[in-house]
């Protein structure tokens, strides 16, 4: 169930930044292709049953969710997030450049 | 001073540099330049020290003494060994003659470039350093951003902003794939640390997991090293990044990508695919052909000079990640020291491509036609490197490709020998017929490349044509040079990549260093020079190209057969070049059928 999640965020922000008619709504797609990541980190370290994994010393262990891909979850959450403001940045700029922010429309390089 | 310091030394030096220019050096001075260098300079010289076993102790630092003890804490290494800190000290070096270069080239250094390039030297660093999945994400992405932001450096122009963002998007995907692989081999193994976790995989079958981690890994790391058909973003950064930002890319950035898929390969996979080791050579011989197939054809058709180079850089990717797909010492240590020697000479020809676009303002093959009769000295210079990349002797790369080519032959791949001989042809007689073009004025001018917008942003990146070359454009280039030909001469370099080969392919050694904090001292098989069968492929390399410029010039001459077999060419190379769209949609959908093509390859012939 979860790893169709995966699956299904992964194709569907990819065929949005294929078919995409705007610089903004890929960027927003690509964000949505990372989300798939999100998932799956946290799915693999979660199991029925398990506890936060927030502990005080002292505290009995019971069974924990996996700390080491939330952070990482967290990680990938800032990377995400430094693409998406350098691209919108780019954005902005084909706009102030062109006039436009199709990317059908930028033909500066081919072949 | 023990390994265990060096690393991280080397790893936060050029951070701290690029955080203390970021805040001081708002204006842009000498004293910024004076900086980077030193940092760049320092990174390298700790690099070369860990590798050359100056330092004492075992290379392995663990990031804040995490240190797994009976694996119940996953740990985070930097790992030194001998393959990753000599690819480490190459872009060290190479970042530094980029800077030094760097400093006359533009007319005013904003203070952004020296922290972008001395970000992008950390990502590199820290990508081959890395002893866990999880960081090689990271770093993977540092090297990304950096590197995006340099492609569109000349942000008022529409070429760097397309070329950024096909890249950013492209790489981007990209690294999620690496991250995907590299979940499944945590979800497997319950550790992220490369050496725990082929400890761990090593005693069982590979199953679908495996697999696939295998797949999205190998798919990830196929997007930074350029293989095609995940290649389409690298010709488009190149075409449009400030020209000693291209030498990065071109010489060592994508390179990289093959280093640490070779790493990943052996350390994490090799043990529990042992069983279908032929499967997986044929998957990546094929890879490797196609890229180095493609993109020669690629390079012969460009007339920006800048893109030409680029799809060459592919195309020798291709041919390292031959040698690589031999799957065993003698292979990767061909490929190792191809890398070096690649590195060196196409670094060189783009700090050369630099100093024409610095003299002249242009880096188009037709409007530079003949212009570059005043720089002799610089025509030569690009001329013996154009001649290197074919394998010329005594060349570094002739070495090389004869050591990747033994590996070939012993595993009875002699076509692909022959395949090689004509991409090396074909990229060199490229380079060849623009310095021809270029420097004597021979034949009829190129057509001139038809976006204006490019030359325009060409023109940007020097502000104005100059009278004379500063002599800290020509050194560097010079430098290099010699340092492509003692890669083939002197013998010590041999030794080092043998070991280097060596290291990179033995699991076990990198185990015992990681796992068990011990050093084993390789058995360093005596490598022999140059063989006749090395000069004689490399000759024929050489011949290849010289046909290739000499076809190029003078069309007429040309045997009848010849031109309908160039005519017939060109038929078929219309929709190879159609499909290098500019359209990052298009890459995309490109970069998916990789994924899928790769995982039926590997689900058919795994099974």
């Amino acid at each position: 169930m979860l790893s169709a999640l995966v699956g299904y965020l992964f194709i569907i922000g990819c065929y949005g930044i294929v078919t995409s008619r705007n610089l903004v709504h890929l960027t927003l797609c690509l964000s949505v292709a990372q989300s798939s990541t999100y998932v799956l980190l946290l799915g693999v370290g979660f199991r029925e049953g398990d506890a936060v994994p927030v502990v005080q010393p002292g505290e009995p262990v019971e069974p924990l969710a996996d700390p080491l891909v939330q952070a990482l979850a967290l990680t990938d959450i800032v990377v995400g997030a430094t693409v998406s403001a350098l691209l919108l940045a780019l954005a902005v700029q084909v706009h102030k450049t062109r006039g436009t922010v199709d990317p059908n429309e930028l033909v500066a390089q081919h072949g | 001073m023990t390994a265990t310091v060096a690393l991280p030394i080397a790893l936060v030096i050029p951070v701290v540099a690029s955080a203390l220019l970021m805040v001081l050096g708002r204006r842009g001075s000498r004293w910024t330049d004076a900086v980077a260098q030193a940092a760049t300079v320092s990174t390298a010289v700790l690099l070369i020290a860990v590798a050359a076993g100056w330092t004492r102790g075992p290379a392995v630092h663990w990031i804040a003494g995490w240190q797994p003890t009976s694996g119940a804490i996953p740990g985070i290494p930097l790992v030194g060994d001998l393959p990753a800190t000599v690819t480490a000290a190459v872009a060290a070096v190479l970042v530094t003659a980029s800077l030094v270069y760097s400093v006359r080239y533009f007319e005013q250094v904003r203070p952004l470039y020296p922290v972008l390039l001395l970000t992008l030297l950390t990502g590199m660093v820290g990508f081959v350093l890395s002893g866990d999945l999880f960081n090689l994400f990271v770093f993977y992405e540092v090297i990304g951003v950096s590197a995006y932001a340099l492609a569109g450096y000349r942000i008022h122009h529409e070429g760097p902003l397309q070329g950024a963002i096909n890249f950013a998007v492209s790489n981007t995907l990209g690294s999620l794939l690496l991250l995907a692989g590299g979940v499944f081999v945590y979800a497997r193994t319950g550790t992220p640390n490369l050496a725990e976790a082929g400890t761990v995989l090593a005693g069982s079958d590979a199953g679908p997991l495996v697999l696939a981690a295998y797949v999205l890994i190998a798919a990830g790391l196929f997007v930074k090293a350029a293989v095609v058909p995940f290649h389409f973003w690298h010709a488009d950064a190149h075409a449009v990044a400030p020209t000693p930002v291209c030498a990065l890319f071109a010489a060592i950035m994508i390179q990289l990508g093959v280093v640490v898929f070779a790493r990943v390969h052996w350390v994490v996979f090799a043990d529990a695919l042992a069983s279908h080791v032929d499967a997986l050579r044929a998957i990546l011989t094929a890879a490797a052909t196609l890229t180095a197939v493609v993109a020669a054809v690629m390079a012969t058709l460009q007339n920006h000079i800048k893109r030409l180079l680029a799809f060459s850089s592919v195309a020798h990717s291709g041919v390292i990640l031959a040698g690589i797909a031999m799957l065993d010492p003698d292979g990767a240590t061909g490929s190792g020291l191809y890398l070096v020697a690649h590195a060196a000479t196409k670094a060189a020809l783009f700090l050369g491509l630099g100093i024409v676009l610095h003299r002249y303002g242009s880096v188009d093959e037709g409007e530079l036609h003949g212009r570059g009769r005043s720089t002799p000295v610089v025509g030569v210079m690009f001329t013996i490197g154009g001649l290197a990349l074919a394998g010329t002797p005594p060349f570094g790369i002739t070495l090389g490709k004869q050591l990747i080519d033994e590996a070939l032959l012993h595993h009875g791949h002699a076509w692909l020998v022959v395949c090689l001989v004509l991409v090396s042809g074909l990229t060199a007689g490229a380079v060849v017929r623009v310095a021809t073009r270029v420097f004597l004025g021979w034949g009829r001018p190129a057509a001139s490349h038809e976006a204006a917008d490019a030359e325009e942003a060409d023109e940007y990146e020097t502000e104005e044509a100059h009278g004379r070359t500063p002599a800290v454009m020509a050194v560097p280039m010079a430098l290099l040079l010699v340092a492509a030909l003692a890669a083939g001469i002197v013998p010590g370099v041999r030794s080092v990549a043998a070991s280097a080969g060596h290291a990179l392919t033995s699991p076990d050694t990198y185990q015992a260093l990681v796992l068990g904090g011990e050093a084993v001292e390789a058995v360093i098989p005596a490598t022999p020079g140059l063989t006749l069968k090395g000069v004689a492929i490399g000759s024929a390399g050489f011949a290849v190209a010289l046909l290739v410029a000499a076809g190029a010039l003078m069309p007429r001459r040309r045997p009848r057969w010849l031109g309908h077999l160039a005519q017939a060419g060109s038929a078929a190379v219309t929709p190879l070049r159609a499909v290098h769209s500019g359209h990052v949609g298009d890459y995309v959908a490109w970069l998916l059928t990789g994924v899928a093509v790769l995982g039926t390859g590997v689900a058919v012939l795994l099974r």
